[in-house]
């Protein structure tokens, strides 16, 4: 078996010369690594190596150019190709990055051998991102992509079941040598830089970009918490559905008055996620002193900066004008007009005040979170004691979960389904008192199942 | 969910630039949400014969058992508001490089098929979209049947790119 780099035809399809240095790098610059090419070789130029580095990737790539742990193997070519490159079928090489493919496939080429094909034009310059471990994104630069199919391509000339995970927890070992973060070798999800990841159109846009720390945050919480079980994640696709039925038009009004881009922001999305943070520690983390939690986020000088007591203030008097439609009417009317023109957010204001009286979903999982969080700063700032401020925040939140949307995915669980979600839901209703409201609106929705939510009840 | 086509390909636009040319493919969308559709090709097919581009921005053609499943990547979106008009533009090379099929070659000698695309007169153009953006789901299906999911209507149009060419000259 040998490792082959495929020569360039003529034709200006392959780049020897990029393969040869991806695989350098692979070999962590070891000297020991070379090529020979022999024109009348069809497959193409055959590599070398006389290991001396000893890090992982060098050493898979010693076994795969010298065979060290298996015999009569097929031969792998490598294929560098650039941003214009099909595969037969037509597949374009920018959905996919990289592939390997092994003998036998009828997207491969040869009869004889393991191929893989990479693009080592990085998208065509736009760079191809990966989910990164513990969250976020990540790059998935050339070398990377190469190491990430040799390692399907050495699973497939040692017999092992080649799949994405394996792959991808090889990959991490190149991603150390190069001294970047680590792939999150459960997902196997990856895009071309301009074709990001949809998660928050409005997060996107007033922080400036789909990979902000706002977004990820928001990320984070959709994957992690959020999409649990199958009400989670039917309730989750609802408040999807809705949230893009609301989001385009806030864009509008931020494209038609600038200024709207950053109080969107202020008012709305960070709030949102201060709000979310406080629910996930209060929840999640069981943790009932959330003044504290408060506290360390007044320390973070990027909110202690913006949220004065005054401007809370402002704050809410333009939540309350949402939920009562009466922006003009009011003594903050003239501070607002001080910023300058407000059509737009006269405009916001009403829209969100439509919106949030039709749609469940978006009041209770946006406007009512960051409405909270606003009001529970006010009352942080404004001094009042910490004892006073942890019973209004859990009296708070225990009403808010127990008005958590009854999903119409109720109505298809079986009993022994049902208890499964309500034991669930145990970590967002915490006290006995949001249990039995929930249980109500529960059962007024679909009956059949009083008797699970009764000994669901009854079991403390 | 979408249940129906929405999404009308009303024309084809196409310009040359130094290093690739643009089709830039108008489109409207007939309900009042925003509609998510695909932006970039997914497979790009060829006939210098008849000199048609048949554009495939979908997943559907791609088999459930394909080495691809998993490698398919979020494609680019456009979002065209609701009830309103847009413009998809695709950044195309002029020239593609297709490897062939060993049953094309005999399996004997590795074989590219150059492509120009750029002297296309016909453009066939699929697209799926769906009424929310996509979003993977880790640890649920694979990448190809998320994609399928998603993007579950296509809509389809044939476009003459000759005549326009020929008012050109």
């Amino acid at each position: 078996m040998a490792l082959y780099m495929a020569r360039d035809d003529g034709t200006g399809s392959f780049f020897p010369d990029v393969a040869f240095i991806d695989l350098f790098r692979i070999s962590n610059i070891d000297t020991g690594f070379g090529e020979t090419d022999n024109a009348a070789d069809p497959k193409g130029i055959i590599t070398t190596y006389a290991r001396t580095d000893g890090g992982i990737p060098a050493l898979r790539l010693d076994d795969l150019v010298n065979n060290l742990t298996y015999t009569s193997p097929p031969d792998i070519i490598v294929f560098a190709v650039r941003g214009s490159f099909t595969l037969s079928d037509g597949t374009a090489i920018t959905s996919i990055a990289g592939i390997a493919i092994p003998v036998g496939d009828s997207l491969n080429p040869t009869t004889a051998d393991v191929v893989t094909f990479y693009d080592s034009s990085e998208c065509n310059g736009n760079g191809y991102i990966v989910d990164m471990e513990g969250g976020g994104h990540t790059g998935f630069p050339p070398p990377v992509i190469l190491y990430h199919e040799l390692a399907h391509c050495f699973h497939f000339v040692t017999g092992v079941a080649s799949t994405e995970p394996l792959a991808e927890a090889d990959e991490n070992d190149m991603r150390d040598q190069m001294g970047i973060n680590h792939r999150d070798a459960s997902s196997h999800w990856g895009t071309c830089g301009g074709g990001a990841e949809s998660c928050c159109v409005v997060a996107s846009v007033t922080t400036g970009s789909p990979f902000s720390k706002e977004v990820n945050e928001l990320r984070n919480i959709r994957d992690n918490l959020l999409r649990q079980g199958k009400v989670g994640e039917e309730f989750f696709n609802s408040l999807h559905y809705s949230y893009y039925a609301f989001s385009p038009e806030v864009c509008r009004l931020m494209g038609t008055y600038n200024y709207l881009y950053e109080l969107v922001r202020i008012y709305f999305v960070v709030p949102l996620i201060m709000g979310l943070k406080l629910i996930i520690d209060y929840t999640k983390n069981n943790n009932d002193n959330l003044f504290n939690t408060l506290k360390t986020q007044f320390n973070d000088e990027n909110i202690n900066n913006v949220y004065s007591l005054e401007f809370i203030k402002i704050m809410r008097y333009y939540i309350s004008s949402i939920k009562n439609g009466k922006l003009n009417e009011s003594e903050m009317f003239s501070e607002l007009s001080k910023r300058g023109n407000i059509n737009g957010l006269g405009q916001l204001a009403e829209y969100l005040r439509d919106f949030t009286e039709n749609d469940g979903y978006i009041k209770w999982a946006l406007f009512d979170v960051a409405d909270m969080w606003t009001e529970a700063s006010g009352m942080f700032l404004s001094g009042i004691d910490e004892a006073e401020i942890n019973v209004s925040l859990k009296n708070k939140f225990d009403n808010w979960t127990a008005e958590v949307p009854v999903d119409k995915v109720w109505a298809e669980l079986s009993p022994i389904e049902a208890q499964d979600e309500l034991e669930k839901l145990e970590l967002l209703l915490k006290s006995q008192t949001s249990r039995e409201k929930f249980a109500r609106r529960l059962t007024a929705s679909f009956s059949k199942h009083e008797n699970v939510v009764r000994q669901w009840l009854n079991k403390k | 969910m979408l249940e129906k086509e929405v999404l009308k390909l009303d024309s084809i636009e196409e310009e040359m630039e130094d290093d690739h040319f643009l089709i830039k493919l108008k489109v409207s969308n007939s309900i009042d949400r925003t509609v998510y559709a695909y932006s970039s090709p997914r497979k790009i097919l060829y006939d210098p014969a008849t000199k048609t581009l048949n554009l495939i921005l979908h997943d559907h053609d791609v088999a459930e058992n394909s080495i691809l499943t998993n490698h398919l990547l979020e494609p680019a979106v456009k979002q065209v508001a609701g009830n309103s008009e847009g413009e998809i533009k695709l950044k195309l090379p002029k020239v593609i490089h297709r490897i062939k099929s060993a049953a094309e070659t005999g399996g004997g000698k590795i074989e590219v098929e150059l492509l120009n695309i750029q002297d296309a007169e016909n453009v066939n153009v699929e697209i799926a979209y769906q009424d929310t953006p996509f979003y993977y789901k880790p640890g649920k299906k694979n990448n190809l049947a998320q994609l399928k999911q998603w993007g579950g209507i296509i809509s389809k149009a044939k476009f003459d790119l000759k005549k326009r060419k020929k008012d050109r000259e």
